[in-house]
């Protein structure tokens, strides 16, 4: 298999656009606040409804604003991760979404699912996957045996 | 000193840098941001990492809001809260970097 540097690149950039055109809401569990991000997370428009200020306490809608960005963000965050993996994943195929699509448009995230490889990729057997961790791995102290004297 | 000594110091220089600029990036993502709104509003808190966490609402001003004025304050105010703390943050690790010079 081999690493692309450039297709890498260039699927990121598209993600990067895609990203930033898709649109996720979310609501405040009384329905009061609405907000809208982008695929980035990046807060877009909040609506407060008019019969929130009507009521007795309206100061107390602090806690809902945050409530609807962050239903918003988790909302654009599963998506973005999945592409994202699809994009750095090598064994995984990433595609741009079909030019007939309306990103500027809200979409649920039950609307904008992560692409049918990555889902086949997790579902492989582990063994399949051959990979060293390289977080876990302390390059000054794991020497290889049978590397020594190379230098 | 041998290449491989010095390679070796090498590499333990670069990682004590990374760890440096690592830790200095997470003591920032503890520092939250508190903005106050216009008019005596309240406030807008977001993270370190410039993500809202907290807005406080004063009772006393809201009358003076309709729903969508109230909505587009606490919108800019959010944005705007949220664009100083990841400067905050960016600004803070890049002079960790320097400071180290691993830039």
């Amino acid at each position: 298999m081999v690493f692309n540097a450039d297709v890498m690149r260039r699927q990121a950039d598209e993600l990067d656009a895609e990203l930033e055109q898709a649109r996720f809401t979310g609501q405040s569990r009384d329905g009061a606040v609405t907000a809208l991000v982008s695929g980035h997370g990046r807060l877009i428009d909040l609506r407060i409804s008019a019969a929130v200020m009507r009521g007795a306490h309206p100061q107390a809608m602090g806690p809902h604003v945050v409530e609807a960005v962050s239903a918003a963000r988790r909302a654009a965050a599963g998506p973005a991760l999945a592409k994202m993996r699809a994009v750095l994943d090598k064994d995984q195929v990433w595609q741009p979404q079909p030019a007939g699509a309306r990103p500027d448009q809200p979409a649920p995230a039950a609307d904008y699912p992560p692409p049918a490889m990555s889902t086949a990729a997790q579902q492989r057997p582990r063994e399949e996957v051959v990979e060293e961790n390289f977080d876990e791995l302390d390059f000054l102290t794991d020497d290889d045996s049978d590397d020594r004297g190379r230098w | 000193m041998n290449y491989q000594d010095e390679l070796y110091n090498l590499a333990r220089e670069i990682d004590a840098a990374t760890a440096a600029v690592a830790q200095t990036a997470q003591q920032t993502e503890h520092q939250p941001l508190q903005l106050s709104l216009p008019g005596d509003l309240g406030t807008i808190t977001v993270s370190g990492a410039g993500e809202l966490t907290a807005v406080t609402l004063d009772g006393t001003e809201l009358h003076q809001y309709t729903a969508d004025a109230l909505s587009r304050t606490l919108l800019h105010a959010i944005q705007d809260a949220e664009t100083q703390a990841e400067r905050r943050r960016a600004d803070t690790i890049a002079a960790a970097v320097a400071q180290t010079g691993l830039a």
